[in-house]
């Protein structure tokens, strides 16, 4: 329908693009970037949306394959899959006229995002689906290509390497902490 | 009694309550005979839910991408204006003819102390010294 209606794509657009803008934001760090990549997310599911009907894919699913596959290239183009400076862009206003206690608390959460940018690809695009998107195990199969089952799965091994990451941290601070006392 | 759901299982409710749920009883409701092994996870968890809530693009951005898919439009494209140097001196730009009166005045300038100082040059070869000017009136 919306190969032929433009109007039909402006309400698939209107549905899913603060979704997908997130996605991308979460990947990226950027408000900028995530802008000019969620443009050229649509751009191109306007382009190849006659490949979509064809493939039979639930419409989210493609669209979120398109990010992640743009997302991906950029990521390889910059060079700089690890250097996200999210809490410029989140807490930078915030952190300057907030209580310590708040700074304090984002510090926790740019750890933990630090820590989910230190896993594999697959399992920090699942954490991203989850949590930023809202999506169920069913509808992250659709889009990682993978059953429901292996979705709940990998879920499961990705909290446990995340919370192992986060707890050897913890570990290596105190141990930092007490080297300094001495 | 009930057979607890493998960990898994429980991890997946547990996050589905707090992304989807009411509240505390919902949660409470979820990790209700889970393994405590899945009810230690419910920090992290919470921790989670607060690191990735989610953001909102501009209203301009939308609006733009919109028309520019529909329309053709080109949207303008926002990108962070660099911050002004601070050590760098701005030089005021002047009007031509300001500038051309400034650069004749200080040319004729340096043309009258050059001919002052010819002029001293050739007294003192003759032979006579510069009288020093003064506003004293001489005695006769």
């Amino acid at each position: 329908m919306a190969r032929t209606d433009k109007a039909a794509f402006g309400e698939l657009y209107e549905r899913y693009v603060k979704r997908i803008y997130n996605y991308i934001y979460f990947r990226t760090g950027s408000p900028y970037d995530a802008e000019d990549l969620t443009a050229r997310v649509f751009t191109r599911a306007m382009a190849h949306i006659g490949q979509y009907t064809d493939r039979g894919l639930p419409f989210q699913a493609w669209l979120y394959r398109i990010a992640h596959n743009l997302t991906a290239n950029w990521h390889r183009d910059q060079g700089r899959r690890k250097v996200i400076p999210l809490e410029d862009y989140i807490t930078g206003e915030l952190i300057g006229d907030s209580p310590d206690h708040l700074v304090e608390d984002e510090e926790e959460l740019e750890t933990l995002r630090a820590a989910v940018r230190r896993l594999p690809e697959d399992r920090q695009q699942l954490l991203l689906l989850k949590f930023v998107d809202g999506l169920s195990n069913a509808e992250i199969g659709h889009i990682m290509d993978k059953t429901e089952g292996a979705i709940k799965s990998l879920y499961h091994r990705t909290l446990t390497a995340l919370r192992d990451e986060l707890q050897g941290r913890a570990t290596d601070d105190e141990d930092d902490a007490r080297r300094k006392q001495r | 009694m009930r057979v607890q759901p493998p960990l898994p299982d429980a991890l997946t409710s547990i996050t589905d309550a707090l992304l989807h749920g009411q509240g505390e009883a919902d949660l409470r409701r979820a990790a209700h005979n889970t393994p405590p092994e899945a009810q230690a996870y419910i920090p992290m968890l919470r921790q989670m839910t607060r690191a990735y809530a989610p953001v909102e693009p501009s209203e301009a951005f939308m609006r733009d991408l919109k028309t520019e898919l529909l329309t053709g439009k080109p949207r303008p494209v926002r990108r962070p204006i660099p911050s002004k140097a601070k050590n760098v001196v701005v030089i005021p730009r002047i009007p031509a003819t300001v500038g051309a009166f400034a650069g004749g005045a200080a040319t004729l300038g340096i043309v009258l102390i050059v001919l002052s100082w010819l002029g001293n040059l050739l007294a003192s070869r003759s032979g006579q010294t510069p009288r020093p000017i003064s506003h004293r009136p001489t005695s006769q």
